[in-house]
């Protein structure tokens, strides 16, 4: 259970990014992230797991987010970051993927047994040994979700899992992220997957939270979604007016 | 193809190459690292003049190139890169040091011409040798192999993150090249209103992808030190191997080869 | 400027080794004990490594000098002590210097220590301390001091740099070109070179300065008024100045050590030794000294060969025996190579 209450968060020069925000996601719930640019989801994430000073309390099964407790919590929640060459920093994928686990006192034989059961688990065995520079856009995506997966984290946070991916990629980690039973938060303007993913959604705008409920009620409103930047999903959108046209 | 670009295919090359699976390669980083190192010491401690003594010393590195499957004219390549300072020493020599020294049949030959041809094989001896070792050992077996003779882990882990980061940072300044000259047709270089701003956008930008990656090894635990794995399925001979080549080395630095053969063949 | 191997005697490479590795050693020493009472533990690890892959990328970059048709590219030691400060740039330039070594050939194994004396000590240490630290300590305009340091700094290393290249290849006993004439060479080379990388990291950081100053090292986030300077004035101004020193300085050192016309006109030895304040067992090596006086002295004579006519059979022996030995050698080199080359297309034939 992860519990925020009264999350604000500036930057040096003053600038509020958060504002205030209170929430409560439950053990198991699949929670989609949405907001315009800038809106704040990534400092959010990022306050989550201590790497913004931020005012308030945030707790991960009633632990408070405070120095004492942080490796323990940081070992609890995966994070996966925007642009994954900054997660995938070895030489290889395998290397990459027993970082964690080894720093966390996993002995690397251990290790990599568990990062080979998560490729196979992904579909990508074939990446184990592949040079990290050497991985294309997408590759390098599923990568970054398996070097998090490995450390069996029970919370995920993660940051615009499918920019870069093509279709097929695209789907794959939907339906993975669909499959692995750990409580998520996931920040993406991927609107289709978020609701494909998530049964909640919370929408924030200018560092605050606007709605927060069932994700195919707030993906359904229309004008709340263009209120705060974005647009209906595709899939609840129909057919668009320029193809309604032709015929 | 703009200079970024070509960087990364070189590494791309190198890559390539030490992917391959040869008795060169399976040699221990160390023994082969050793076995370098001493062979270039020993080809540049040769005389200026002794242009005969170090010829046979090209055999050591060719012999090395076939046994590690690698084409030797790969290495020719690089010898843009170093050459040209060595040849600008050299090609002066002649001017100043033209006292005749031998004869080539009845054509006298002055010191100059010798020390400079001698330097400017030194020059291609050692870049072939150390073009071997790069081409047949990987970053990582260099990195644990320095660890191993006790080089401080910050220094190797540096080594390697940079090397990982190089190929995303030499990318990053390929797009950015291209994007700024298909925007300002026939400019050579960055013109000077753009001095400033091109390198420090990108230094900005890398300044916080240093803050990401900082805080991505944070969240997995990271305590100051990266342990790279260390794989030890080197052949087991490789000292032997290194020493009987080491041997082989000082020997043809003492024992003037050509002459014998010549006075043989004479 | 990059010392190759074939340029260094083994003992001038291992001492030059042995300074860098004292150097290194220090930085080390010192950025543990900064991680140790900083906030942020281990930090600095990965901003050294990104930073010296951008710098090293960075080298990439062509800037077109205006006015010259020629284009410039910044070596970087300077800029990467102002962005991460002496200890941690020091590291991150002979990471830098390392791979340009290894994967482009551009150095070399045991030319290292002697790269990363000439780049990166002075670029680091010197240029942070003795120019870098000072300037920024002056109460100038913020981006004037930024100017000034990278200018001044750039082109002190370079010089100091290519002087320490210019000390090594001689005392290596490479080059017959008099000490003083190749100093008279590389200097003014190198400050147009200094120059130019200077004016360059000058713009760079001057950006950088404006839009986050905290990154710069040792410069003070006070978020100074921004003073109306127009930024291309500036550089113009400056480089104005700097072309005027630099022609002053280049003239001092051409003008003063110019070994030129005394060896091609040969008036003198002791004239030449003197001026230079050499004397054989002062300059340590005295090898190289005695073949530059051979050197010198066989350009007084009219008749080159005449010093050595005395024994020319002995020598003519030696070189026919020689070069057929050392053709002997070629064919084997050949033989090698084109057994292997076959060995390799039969073992592709296999594989297909």
């Amino acid at each position: 259970m992860i519990e925020c209450v009264n999350l604000t968060s500036k930057y040096a020069d003053g600038t509020v990014v958060l504002h205030d925000l209170s929430f409560k996601v439950e053990a198991g719930e699949q929670v989609g992230l949405i907001g315009a640019n800038g809106a704040g989801k990534s400092t959010l994430l990022k306050s989550m797991l201590g790497l913004i000073e931020t005012e308030g309390v945030i707790s991960f099964d009633g632990k408070e987010l405070c120095k004492k407790n942080l490796a323990d919590i940081r070992k609890m929640v995966g994070y996966v970051l925007q642009d994954s060459d900054n997660q995938m920093f070895m030489p290889k994928v395998i290397d990459d993927m027993v970082f964690g686990p080894v720093n966390y006192g996993i002995s690397r034989a251990d290790a990599e047994k568990k990062a080979e059961e998560t490729l196979e688990k992904l579909g990508i065995a074939g990446l184990k040994n592949k040079q990290n520079h050497k991985l294309s856009g997408g590759e390098k995506r599923m990568a970054a979700v398996a070097t998090i997966l490995t450390m069996e984290p029970e919370i995920m946070l993660l940051d615009e899992p499918s920019a870069a991916l093509d279709p097929h990629n695209r789907r794959n980690l939907i339906n993975i992220l669909n499959v692995i039973p750990v409580t998520k938060i996931i920040a993406s303007h991927d609107l289709d997957m978020v609701l494909e993913t998530c049964n909640r959604v919370i929408l924030i705008n200018d560092g605050k939270i606007v709605a927060d409920g069932k994700a195919t009620d707030i993906l359904s409103d229309k004008t709340l979604l263009e209120e705060n930047g974005l647009e209906l999903p595709l899939c609840m959108a129909g057919v668009p007016a320029f193809l309604k046209k032709e015929d | 193809m703009n200079k970024a670009e070509r960087a990364i295919d070189e590494l791309r090359g190198i890559d390539k190459l030490t992917s391959i699976n040869s008795p060169m390669h399976r040699l221990s980083p160390l023994s082969k690292m050793a076995l370098t190192i001493i062979y270039i010491i020993t080809t540049v401690s040769f005389h200026k003049y002794d242009l005969w003594g170090i010829i046979p010393m090209v055999l050591f590195p060719i012999i090395g190139y076939q046994f590690s499957l690698i084409p030797v004219s790969t290495c020719f390549k690089k010898l843009r890169i170093v050459m040209p300072l060595v040849c600008c020493v050299g090609l002066l020599n002649p001017f100043f040091d033209k006292a005749v020294i031998t004869y080539i049949g009845t054509v006298g030959v002055s010191g100059g011409v010798i020390s400079m041809v001698t330097l400017m094989l030194k020059g291609v001896f050692c870049l072939m040798a150390s073009f071997l070792l790069v081409a047949t050992t990987t970053a990582e077996e260099i990195c644990a192999a320095l660890n191993k003779i006790h080089c401080p882990k910050i220094l190797t882990s540096l080594f390697l993150l940079t090397v990982r980061y190089i190929s995303v940072l030499l990318e990053e300044v390929a797009n950015m090249t291209d994007a700024y000259h298909l925007r300002a047709p026939g400019q050579k270089g960055i013109h000077i209103s753009a001095w400033g701003s091109f390198l420090g956008q990108l230094i900005l930008r890398s300044m916080d992808r240093a803050q990401a990656l900082y805080e991505s090894m944070l969240l997995r635990g990271f305590n100051g030190v990266i342990d790279y794995p260390e794989k030890e399925n080197k052949n087991k001979y490789s000292w032997v191997v290194a020493i009987i080549c080491i041997v082989l080395i000082i020997f043809t630095r003492y024992f003037n080869i050509p002459a014998y053969l010549g006075s043989l063949a004479l | 400027m990059h010392m190759a191997d074939a340029l260094l005697a083994p003992s001038v490479a291992t001492v030059m080794y042995g300074a860098s590795t004292v150097a290194a050693g220090l930085s080390i020493y010192k950025i543990r004990k900064e991680e140790k009472s900083s906030v942020k533990e281990y930090s600095k690890l990965p901003v050294m490594a990104v930073m010296a892959a951008l710098v090293f990328s960075a080298q990439m970059i062509n800037y077109t000098i205006p006015g010259t048709g020629s284009s410039g590219h910044i070596c970087g030691g300077f800029l990467l002590s102002a962005l991460l400060g002496p200890w941690a740039g020091f590291l991150s330039m002979i990471v830098v210097l390392a791979i340009q070594g290894l994967f482009f050939a551009d150095g070399g194994l045991m030319a290292l220590g002697a790269n990363v004396w000439n780049m990166a000590f002075y670029g680091c240490f010197v240029g942070y301390f003795l120019i870098w630290k000072p300037i920024m300590g002056t109460k100038l305009n913020n981006r004037v001091k930024v100017i000034l340091a990278s200018i001044i700094g750039c082109i002190v290393t370079l010089q100091l740099g290519a002087f320490s290249v210019v000390v090594e290849t001689s005392l290596s006993g490479i080059t017959e070109l008099p000490f003083g004439k190749f100093c008279g060479l590389m200097q003014p080379i190198h400050l147009a070179i200094g120059l130019v990388e200077g004016l360059i990291t000058s713009a760079i950081l001057v950006f950088v300065n404006e839009a986050r100053p905290e990154i710069l090292s040792g410069v003070k986030a006070n978020a100074q008024a921004k003073q109306k300077l127009s930024f291309k004035t500036t550089i113009i101004v400056l480089a104005v100045i700097a072309v005027i020193t630099g022609g002053i300085f280049s003239l001092f050192a051409s003008g003063n050590p110019d070994g030129l016309e005394w060896s091609l006109f040969g008036n003198a030895e002791e004239g030449y030794s003197a001026n230079m304040g050499l004397d054989e067992e002062d300059y340590g090596n005295q090898s190289a000294a005695a073949d530059k006086a051979a050197a010198i002295q066989e350009k007084l004579s009219i008749l080159p060969d005449y010093a050595f006519s005395s024994n020319p059979d002995n020598a003519a022996g030696t070189s026919v025996s020689g070069v057929v030995g050392a053709a002997g050698v070629a064919a084997i080199a050949a033989l090698v190579c084109i057994a292997g080359g076959a060995a390799r297309k039969s073992a592709k034939k296999k594989e297909d």
